[in-house]
């Protein structure tokens, strides 16, 4: 019963664990209110100079609401926007302020703080115009629901003053509290404002990015972002209330308690309020002025030039993209989650029925008996299935219950480990009750079904007393021929996957036969060891003896651990090998020693002198037609249609450093030199793979269009490139983490006088030259740090090494819950075999009580039946290694080609597999310690006495 | 030669000590055979002789090896009806135990059983892991005279050894139980205790194995201590005894008091 409520319970644990992790990458891959509009704010280096000057010339101390009043946007600004039909305004003000999870007790006006304070931004909205225009639906919407009753409930100032706020979902599962507490104390930070702006434009990759091997969170809009006053104004005035952390209890006047509720239109660590309880008391719009419109629908260009000449001030634009808006999950992730949603149910099965035949059997001695008393035997299966049922009706939500204790107590724990490690988002995840509870049903009633079909035929020929005949160990031929048959079947049947489901079917397969194979060898296995332990030691002999038998009656045990412990080292191994040809591959194809992400058109862009810039330039456009080098097609010509679809182009340096950094898989005879010369172009695995294009055939592409135009262009491509490209295929790169078809074209070939900016992805090479800085010159340093400064304002610059750590710490990020559930399926694997295990051993406890009548130690007798535990684990583990390093194979080459289009070596690292074969014995050892510890294995004469 | 000096045994909750000042000395060779009726104590004495259990009080030693010597502990075995009453009505004689030097420390039961002694099981406990050669030379090569040799000639002598690489499930009961008895044998033990070593088996097979067990004990100089039901297999002994409230008794007159 136990067996089965585990089962239900790790089921129950790993599916929250997957709807949590899913719900929170869904959450943060949602777009903000922010996303898909227009922010209008002033210029902030610009006002920050002139606010300066203005301090140097005539101090402001005591007037901060004077001090560069010109250079806010005000809510006459905004009034007056609103009047002349910009009714898609919305105004907003924001600022950090330290939070506090809060008990509020109204009866007596204290708050009782229960964590210490966190940092979040506090952000004003007019709510009152959010409302009335709807145009966003979903996504003001959300909000504007959420803040129903958003305006404050009482304004008294000898009460805490109560107000709505609405947070992102991952947000509030970080704090862990529906009641935030403040003062009126807030603290100004230009790095918070840059920061939120950032997570109000999104924070998730966009396959892009990764064609230069990173991420690109957040980079590219770094750069300009409206940027909150108060670094202006406290650098002035220095007039700023002093920021506070409020950890204590506080019946403060100025106290604030926010009731929350959940949007995801809300940037995370965010708290939106509206702006009428953004400024109360001393915030006022003097002191704190508003920090910009949010334009709820991008502006167009004659649009913006009106609110120009509206305001009669400096204002910036900043179109937040959409493009970040996924809306649903990577299909990476989704099929990560669904893997080991499918995993941890075929383990649970596996134990459920494991757990069912070991009640089965402990009642084989009676079920003898009544059938020899007369009992038919079809009363006695239903006896007996009715019994089962039961333990099933009971078990089952038990499971359940324990399973959902264990995923909340879990949730604060996996969602602060993912954003403090990881910065990756967890939410306590909102499940559908039913859904969740029919999938743990089906599997235990599907383990009863299937065991049903069991003891019916034993019963009935179950009337014979005389001892069961000792489960023989099939021949080692019939096994070899089983062996070599199921190897071929798996050979046959993995030449003709074509589909992902297929793919997925086959490890399904794979699963199952090498399930059986290893009921088949373990014996054997075992046996074979058995022959070759010293008998002089009787003891390890009696183990190894002890172990082959058991081995024949713990099959269902075995397969649920096996086939968890061949997940884990089939996921560690694929994980290993992907880490280590990422890695390998970025190193060598980050060529520069440093990157710069901006937000500048390339031609505003300043390059210092003595520092060489290679820019990424990217168009998309769709692929039409294709043509096999080897023509077969019976017209001729060669060429076929092809679906259309999108494909990236990136431009590609042609000097020594990028022909040392093109990592290819294969390519035709001198393709550096036709790639140089324009006559040919390298692709990616993802579009060679999706599009069946081999080396030589060549590509016919049309609707080119640069990112940074907004209308598509003409279909000819004598507008992007120097000359028409013939397209032909050079040579197949590896890409690792981009989702999108992707071909490389020489720079030299694009027609950079006329797309240059249009086509500029934002991204620029930097190499520094050498000959500028010689050596031993005292002003080098300076110099050095100088150029890098000029570079760094103009966007984020990234070292070589800063890039590869945030790219492997975004690919550790994406795996880290993979490992987190293949070790919750193989703890619950192990812990039921391990029970298994103590149940067979335990009801066979007459040979240890044996052992110690003939003078064995009562040390000596517990090690041997650990060591029959380890022993049976490391035969089960030596056999699940094998059948992992090909599930690793399979993943990478079947599984990652035909969901993801890429492929990498696999790397069998040794130390990945004994450290997966090392956990799981140290679960099992772990989950047998406290019964071994507690086992008295006491003689008696007549075999009665129980360990 | 195996030496009971006042053995006593009782166990909390029950008035009457089981076994009381027994006293029994047995010669290396000579085989004695105890009879009783049922829960009189004979599996009990069994049990104390071989180290399974503690006596309250009392001394037994067999050759060098003093098990116990003279003194009163606390009882460790409980009836379950009995382990809830307060100690002064639990009938608790004595405080610590005082054991002999030679056997201080219960590695030293063990090696006492794993070198000087056999037992014959009346449910044979043979492990089923094994065949019937390796369930023989376990107790052999356990104490470390493992001789291949003289296991063949004891098989021969018990006429199992055609039966040598069988699974022990695939054995009669009579040939199970003469597989424990080599066992016994095999490594040579000074003391062998039997406990209703043919309690299981036919007339005819009992007669057969329980000849045997006294031929061989006899020809190897080794103390045979058999309990049984079976007047047959008892009056093959040497020193046939009786044992009854506690204490025994060579008198047949104790039987046909029981009777």
């Amino acid at each position: 019963m136990f067996a089965i409520i585990l089962a239900n319970a790790g089921l129950i644990t790993v599916l929250l664990i997957n709807e949590g992790a899913s719900q929170g990458e869904l959450a943060s891959s949602k777009s903000s209110i922010f996303n898909g509009g227009t922010i209008i704010f002033v210029d902030k280096a610009a006002m920050s100079n002139r606010a300066v000057d203005e301090a140097a010339s005539e101090p402001q101390i005591g007037k901060v609401g004077e001090v560069g009043k010109d250079y806010f946007l005000s809510k006459a600004d905004y009034a007056n926007l609103r009047m002349a039909g910009f009714t898609q305004l919305v105004a907003f003000s924001e600022r950090e302020q330290r939070f506090s999870c809060a008990e509020d007790d109204n009866s007596d006006n204290q708050v009782e703080t229960s964590q210490a304070a966190t940092e979040l931004s506090l952000l004003g909205i007019d709510n009152q115009a959010l409302f009335s225009y709807p145009v966003s639906g979903d996504k003001a919407g959300s909000i504007s629901n959420s803040m129903a009753g958003l305006m404050s409930t009482n304004g008294g100032s000898a009460q805490p003053y109560h107000v709505a706020g609405a947070i992102h979902p991952a947000t509030k599962s970080k704090l862990g509290c529906d009641v935030l507490f403040f003062s009126g104390s807030q603290k100004g930070s230009q790095k918070r404002s840059q920061k939120n702006s950032q997570l109000a434009s999104g924070d998730s990759q966009d396959g892009e990015a990764s064609s230069s091997g990173v991420s690109s969170s957040g980079a590219s809009s770094a750069a300009a972002l409206p940027k909150g006053p108060a670094e202006a104004a406290g650098k002035t005035a220095g007039a700023l209330p002093p920021s506070s952390d409020i950890t204590s209890t506080s019946s403060s006047s100025s106290a604030t308690i926010v009731q929350l509720s959940v949007s995801t239109a809300v940037p995370q660590d965010t708290v939106v309020v509206s702006l009428a309880d953004f400024y109360r008391r001393n915030i006022t719009e003097a002191t704190w002025p508003l920090s910009g419109f949010l334009s709820l629908l991008p502006l167009s260009q004659s649009d913006k030039q009106i609110i120009q000449q509206r305001l009669l001030k400096t204002v910036e634009f900043k179109d937040i993209s959409t493009q970040q808006d996924t809306g649903s999950l990577p299909d990476s992730f989704k099929l990560n989650l669904w893997a080991m949603g499918a995993l941890m149910a075929v383990v649970a099965l596996f134990i459920v029925l494991n757990a069912l035949n070991l009640m089965y059997r402990t009642r084989l001695p009676n079920i003898f008996r009544m059938r020899q008393l007369g009992v038919s035997s079809r009363h006695l299966t239903t006896a007996l299935l009715a019994e089962l049922l039961l333990y099933c009706v009971l078990s089952v939500p038990v499971g359940c219950a324990a399973g959902f204790y264990a995923a909340s107590m879990l949730s604060p724990i996996i969602s602060g480990t993912f954003s403090s490690l990881f910065d990756a988002v967890f939410i306590t995840p909102d499940v559908n009750l039913i859904s969740t509870l029919a999938l743990s049903v089906f599997v235990t009633f599907l383990s009863l079904g299937i065991f049903a079909l069991i003891p019916a035929k034993q019963l009935s020929t179950a009337l014979s007393t005389s001892k069961v005949k000792a489960a023989q160990p099939m021949r080692k031929r019939t096994v070899l021929v089983c062996t070599i048959a199921g190897i071929a079947l798996l050979a046959i049947t993995q030449a003709l996957i074509s589909t992902t489901l297929h793919a997925l079917l086959f490890v399904a397969l794979l699963l199952l036969v090498s399930c059986s194979l290893v009921i088949m060898w373990l014996p054997i296995l075992a046996n074979g060891v058995m022959k070759v332990t010293p008998p002089s030691k009787p003891v390890l002999h009696f183990i190894v003896a002890s172990t082959a038998q058991l081995s024949s009656r713990t099959r269902l045990a075995v397969c649920a651990f096996f086939i968890a412990l061949t997940a884990n080292i089939g996921m560690n191994v694929m994980t290993d090998s992907f880490r280590a040809a990422t890695e390998s591959w970025l190193t060598q194809r980050l060529y520069a020693p440093a990157y710069l992400y901006t937000d500048k058109a390339l031609s505003e862009l300043v390059i210092p002198e003595g520092v060489t810039s290679t820019p990424l330039l990217r168009l998309q456009g769709k692929l039409v037609a294709q043509s096999s080098a080897n023509n077969t097609d019976s017209s001729g010509n060669g060429s076929k249609s092809a679906d259309a679809s999108s494909i990236s182009i990136s431009s590609y340096p042609t000097h020594d450093n990028g022909r040392n950094a093109l990592v290819v898989d294969s390519s035709v005879t001198n393709a550096w030199a036709k790639f140089e010369s324009g006559e040919g172009i390298y692709i990616n695995q993802q579009l060679a793979f999706s599009n069946d294009v081999s080396l030589g055939d060549t590509l016919f592409l049309e609707e080119m269009k640069a990112a940074n135009i907004d209308e598509s262009s003409n279909k000819n491509n004598h507008r992007f490139f120097n000359k028409p490209p013939s397209f032909t295929v050079l040579g197949i790169y590896p890409d690792y983490g981009n989702m999108k078809a992707q071909l490389l074209l020489p720079l030299s070939s694009f027609n950079r006088d006329t797309i240059g900016d249009a086509a500029f992805s934002g991204v620029l090479a930097i190499s520094y030259d050498q000959s500028t800085f010689q050596a031993g010159t005292p002003e080098t340093p300076q110099t050095f740090e100088q150029k890098e400064t000029t570079l760094a304002t103009q966007g984020n610059l990234y070292s070589r090494e800063e890039l590869l750590t945030l790219s492997m710490d975004t690919f550790d990020r994406t795996f880290v819950l993979t490992d987190g559930l293949n070790i919750t399926t193989l703890l619950v694997a192990g812990v039921a075999f391990a029970v298994s295990l103590s149940i067979l051993s335990l009801s066979n406890a007459s040979s240890l009580t044996v052992l110690r009548a003939l003078g064995v130690s009562k040390t000596a007798v517990k090690l041997s039946l650990l060591g029959q535990y380890i022993f049976l684990c490391l035969l089960t583990a030596l056999l699940a290694v094998p059948f992992g390093i090909y599930l690793a194979y399979v993943f990478i080459f079947e599984v990652n080609r035909l969901a993801f289009s890429w492929v990498y070596p696999l790397a069998v690292d040794f130390g990945v597999i004994v450290s997966s074969v090392t956990v799981s014995l140290v679960i099992i050892c772990l989950v047998i310690a406290l019964p071994l510890g507690r086992l008295k294995p006491k003689v008696d004469l007549r075999q009665d006495a129980p360990l | 030669m195996l030496k009971i000096e006042k053995l006593t045994k009782s166990f909390e909750g029950v008035s009457a000590p089981i076994l009381c000042d027994l006293d029994l000395s047995v010669n290396n060779g000579d085989s004695v055979s105890i009879q009783g009726a049922s829960g009189c104590g004979k599996s009990t004495l069994l049990s104390l002789i071989a180290g399974f259990d503690t006596p309250t009080s009392g001394t037994i030693s067999v050759n060098d090896y003093c098990l116990y010597e003279g003194s009163k502990r606390q009882p460790q075995d409980t009836p379950s009806n009995a382990r809830n009453l307060p100690a002064a009505e639990k009938g608790i004689v004595g405080t610590e135990p005082v054991l002999n030097n030679a056997v201080r420390g219960k590695s030293n039961v063990d090696d006492f059983r794993k070198n000087h002694l056999g037992i014959v099981f009346q449910s044979y406990n043979l492990f089923d892991c094994f065949n019937a050669w390796d369930n023989i030379a376990f107790t052999a090569r356990l104490k470390g005279n493992y001789n291949p040799q003289y296991q063949t000639e004891l098989m021969e002598q018990l006429n199992i050894l055609p039966l040598a690489k069988k699974p022990i499930s695939q054995l009669s009961g009579g040939e199970q139980q003469r597989c424990a008895i080599a066992r016994a044998l095999v490594h040579k033990p000074s003391l062998i205790l039997a406990d209703e070593p043919t309690g299981n088996l036919d007339e005819a097979t009992s007669q057969a194995v329980s000849d045997i067990l006294y031929d061989v004990c006899s020809e190897m100089n080794t103390t045979l201590l058999v309990v049984t039901h079976s007047p047959d297999v008892a009056q093959k002994a040497k020193f046939p005894l009786w044992l009854h409230k506690g204490k025994l008794n060579e008198e047949k007159s104790q039987i046909k008091e029981l009777q």
